[in-house]
């Protein structure tokens, strides 16, 4: 039934697709305005048809349903509702549905808010790229990659998710923050086609998608620090960023993107970066495509393995059409794209931004390279190569610091030209924040001189972030926090916070590694840790090993290792004592022998790692001001002048 | 010339920006009367858009036939460098720091690994037959972990492997200098010891073997290497099976259990063999 009806759904939805497609092509065709709405009827079918799918999928989840395939394959009797319900997103068909959820939710979105715009070519163009993207998805759902195929005959218990996906509740959230990060980026995209398509290359289209953008952009950040954290709780290796190429695959988006969000401004204010924009906005959602070839195509092997499908040629051809199709109409436009004018000076805002893209798009290029290559090798000769962690660090530490060095100069700078002598007197109150935080650092034992200058610059940029709230506040009051400018420095706060965790937990982590006999003790960095007991215990089908560990002035803490029946190997689930100071890490490093009452348990010692969660929260904030509209009493006179002038 | 004999994409750039000039202009204005520029500051800024709105001025009525075509700027040549150098630096990088992809190993990135788990993924690797994979990563950890006995055992059980005692026992004296009760360098070197072909040597390796059943009662490991060198090299089936028997008592795995049960068997009916013909 749950099968029928979610096959029923999948085909509604791709009706409905190609409905409202339709209607927008022959609309703009025949140039007759009342065509444009019947428009929303199709969509009105095909957001009802993709949610009848997406029920009847949670439906066959929460009920144990061994009659689809994709339940009996990701789900058992004995898993955690919250995790049967997360399982929608926790393997291929079902992770492509919950794409096409979201993707419907944003054109729902966009529909409600510019329904009384749909006869603007502009708008009906952008609708009609969103809905050519829904027909694409809703297109493999109906195919290569449906959901409700069934079993002849229904096993009575399911193999169940990869372990690693049902033991920790961030599996629930950050997939979906991803989704709405990656899927989001399609508003602007789309409305960046139509410009091409329509010759509206101003700025008003810039303006219309703002809000979007950073909705997405917001809920990409939220979505890959999320990835890190369940990285970092779960896979109990210590860390929480490995350059793993799925990874990488959700940061590259976020790199330009976030690019696009700063470079943007100098458009909107200044009439300049045209191309650059266009290209960097049209990068981001052909990254997005891309980083889903990576993590579904099955052409990588990596912890995320599991969504191993045969679907990459598609991907991957939609990957090239959304390439030329981008690069043909910025060619195709080429000459209105040009901006008129250029930077003034290097030392201004503008120049900053401009820095501040350059940089960002050498990160993303570095990144992109060190995760295509060996692909492009295998391809060429067959070697397997694989690119070690040092390519990433050591080519992305000093691009990191510059980053921060311009973060913190950007609000210090004048639009157009900033004189020597301003910028040394508004970069004093910054430059002694930045000076105090590293001589605090120093006192506190940071050694080293790149971590010692970027935990300085991390301090410049959060003293030149508190410099431009203050006088925005002392304006505007609280009103002061809110529009791109309030919180975005907001953001660069939170963002200082993350890099001073990163930084600390990178430059100054201590470990060891101890085999232990209840009742024996051992020493980390200043922190004494004690084997209690251990306890071997099955939790229904599973065996779970816990060793309890107490950690001087923190608590009692389990670092764990389960066996599961239908897992080959056992799954380490690490503990954390968490402080703002530093995290005890304690992983279980194996079950131990028959007879035996002795562990080995490894101990990592992180300074800092929460402020790393805290930036992440920080920098979501100074999104959602960043989204609230800024109307400061500059604003306001300025409204109540035109009101009476308009009056007189 | 009027602007019609000047080639159309300049004058329309000249124009475009004119324009963006003259809008700066405005803009600059209204930054000035909303008090984000110092009188300094504007004073500069506005003669500096006036100068080029004259020049720009200027240029869009100036009579010159033709477009003279434009030589490649130095701008150019120096993005090109800075593009070349990312190039050139990158590709070093990867050279540098890429390699041939270990099983289990992603295409890019890796997780910081203890040495433990790398040793254990070293022993899956030489169990699994796959020698070469398991030499390249036991020689990684002793790189970074020189003195890992863990390490160092596998490694001489390598090398012991492959016909090559010599390093083999340096590195086993290497873990007993550091622990001198390390059963399984105890058990390793006996074992290699009492296959050489020479009496001092083979006394020697007895010696490690007792005495890593000594300090280890609880393993069977010792218990089944003292076992095959009573039988096979000492010729002393009583105590060879008292080893084995012992090794049956510290939950051998299964096959083993099965092979040694019926190798017990074997020797005792051998040994009630020649007692009966005596």
């Amino acid at each position: 039934m749950t099968a029928l009806l979610g096959t029923l759904g999948v085909g509604i939805a791709l009706v409905g697709a190609i409905g409202a497609l339709a209607s927008l092509i022959l609309a703009l065709g025949s140039g007759r305005n009342e065509r444009h709405s019947r428009a929303f009827f199709w969509i009105a079918i095909m957001v009802s048809g993709c949610v009848v799918a997406v029920v009847a999928m949670e439906v066959a989840l929460l009920t144990d349903d061994f009659s689809l395939d994709y339940v009996t394959s990701n789900s058992t009797k004995s898993t955690p509702i919250l995790y049967k319900f997360a399982t929608l997103w926790g393997a291929l068909e079902g992770s492509l549905l919950l794409w096409a959820l979201v993707l419907c939710v944003y054109v729902s979105a966009v529909s409600l808010s510019f329904r009384d715009q749909i006869s603007d070519r502009l708008v009906a163009w952008a609708l009609l790229t969103m809905l050519a993207i829904c027909v694409f998805f809703f297109g493999l759902l109906a195919g290569p990659a449906d959901p409700f195929g069934t079993l002849s005959t229904p096993p009575v218990d399911g193999d169940g998710l990869n372990p690693l996906l049902r033991n920790h509740p961030l599996m629930a959230i950050h997939p979906v923050m991803l989704y709405f990060g990656y899927v989001g980026f399609t508003v602007p995209f789309s409305f960046a086609i139509a410009a091409l398509v329509t010759g509206r290359l101003g700025e008003g289209w810039l303006m219309s998608t703002r809000v979007w953008t950073l909705i997405a952009w917001g809920s990409l950040s939220l979505g890959v620090l999320l990835g890190a954290w369940w990285s970092y709780e779960v896979l109990g290796w210590g860390g929480y960023w490995a350059w793993d190429p799925v990874e990488n695959a959700s940061f590259l988006p976020w790199l330009t993107g976030t690019a696009f969000i700063h470079s943007v401004i100098v458009q909107e204010r200044r009439g300049m970066l045209r191309v650059w924009n266009l290209s960097l906005l049209l990068a981001t959602f052909a990254l997005t495509i891309f980083g889903t070839f990576l993590t579904r195509s099955g052409v990588i092997e990596s912890v995320h393995e599991f969504s191993a499908s045969s679907l990459g040629p598609l991907l991957l051809g939609f990957f090239a059409v959304i390439l030329v199709v981008s690069v043909a109409l910025v060619g195709w436009r080429g000459d209105q794209l040009r901006s008129p004018g250029s930077i003034d000076s290097p030392l201004s805002r503008e120049g900053s931004f401009l820095a501040n893209n350059l940089l960002f798009a050498l990160f993303a290029f570095i990144v992109l390279l060190g995760t295509v290559f060996p692909l492009i090798v295998e391809a060429i000769n067959g070697d397997q190569i694989a690119v070690g962690r040092p390519y990433f660090d050591r080519m992305l530490l000093p691009i990191g610091i510059t980053l921060l060095l311009v973060m913190g100069l950007a609000p210090l700078l004048t639009w157009r030209s900033t004189s020597r002598q301003v910028l040394a007197t508004r970069a004093l109150g910054p430059a002694a924040c930045g000076a105090v935080v590293m001589g605090a650092a120093v006192v506190m034992g940071a050694e080293g001189l790149g971590p010692v200058l970027g935990i300085g610059l991390g301090g410049f940029v959060i003293g030149a972030a508190l410099r431009h709230l203050m006088l925005a506040c002392r304006r505007n009051g609280w009103r002061g926090l809110t529009g791109r400018s309030g919180g975005g420095m907001v953001a660069h706060v939170g963002v200082s916070l993350l890099a001073f965790g990163f930084i600390a937990s990178t430059a100054f982590s201590e470990q060891g590694e101890f085999q232990l006999r209840p009742g024996e003790m051992a020493s980390v960095a200043g922190h004494q840790i004690t084997f209690v007991e251990l306890t071997d215990a099955m939790d229904g089908p599973n065996r779970v090993v816990r060793a309890v560990i107490d950690v001087e002035g923190r608590g009692r803490y389990s670092p764990a290792i389960t066996q599961y029946p239908t897992f080959g190997r056992p799954i380490s689930t690490p503990s954390v004592a968490t402080s703002f100071v530093d995290d005890v890490y304690l992983s279980l490093i194996a079950i131990p022998e028959k007879g035996s009452d002795s562990v080995v348990i490894r101990v990592l010692i992180e300074p800092l790692v929460a402020w790393i969660w805290v930036g992440g929260l920080v920098v979501g904030l100074g999104t959602l001001l960043a989204v609230v509209p800024f109307r400061g009493s500059r604003g306001r006179r300025r409204e109540e002048q035109a009101v009476t002038e308009q009056a007189s | 010339m009027s602007d019609s004999q000047l080639p159309l994409s300049k004058v329309s750039k000249l124009e475009e920006e004119r324009d963006f000039l003259l809008r700066s202009l405005d803009d600059l204005d209204r930054e000035y009367a909303s008090g984000e520029l110092t009188d300094r500051e504007f004073g500069t800024l506005r003669g500096d858009y006036t100068r080029r709105v004259a020049a720009v001025v200027r240029s869009l009525a100036e009579t010159e036939p033709g477009e003279v075509p434009v030589a490649i700027s130095g701008r150019f040549w120096r993005w090109f460098a800075v593009l070349v150098s990312v190039g050139v630096l990158s590709g070093f990088a990867l050279a540098q720091f890429s390699g041939l992809r270990a099983p289990g190993e992603t295409i890019s990135g890796e997780v910081d690994r203890s040495p433990r788990s790398r040793l254990s993924n070293a022993e899956q690797l030489f169990f699994a037959e796959e020698l070469e994979a398991a030499r390249a990563a036991i020689e990684e950890i002793l790189r970074d972990s020189p003195d890992f006995s863990g390490a160092l055992v596998l490694s001489a059980q390598m090398h012991e492997r492959a016909g090559d005692p010599l390093p083999a026992i340096r590195q086993l004296d290497q873990v007993l200098q550091q622990s001198p009760e390390h059963v399984d360098a105890l058990t390793l070197r006996g074992w290699i010891l009492v296959r050489i072909n020479d009496q001092d040597l083979q006394e020697e390796g007895i010696r490690n073997l007792d005495n890593a059943v000594s300090q280890h009662p609880d393993s069977f490991d010792p218990y089944v290497f003292r076992g095959f060198v009573a039988r096979e090299l000492q010729g002393d089936l009583d105590l060879a099976i008292r080893m084995y028997e012992l090794a049956l008592d510290h939950n051998p795995p299964p096959a083993m259990r099965t092979q040694l049960k019926a190798t017990v068997e074997e020797m005792r009916s051998h040994r009630n063999s020649v007692e009966k013909s005596r």
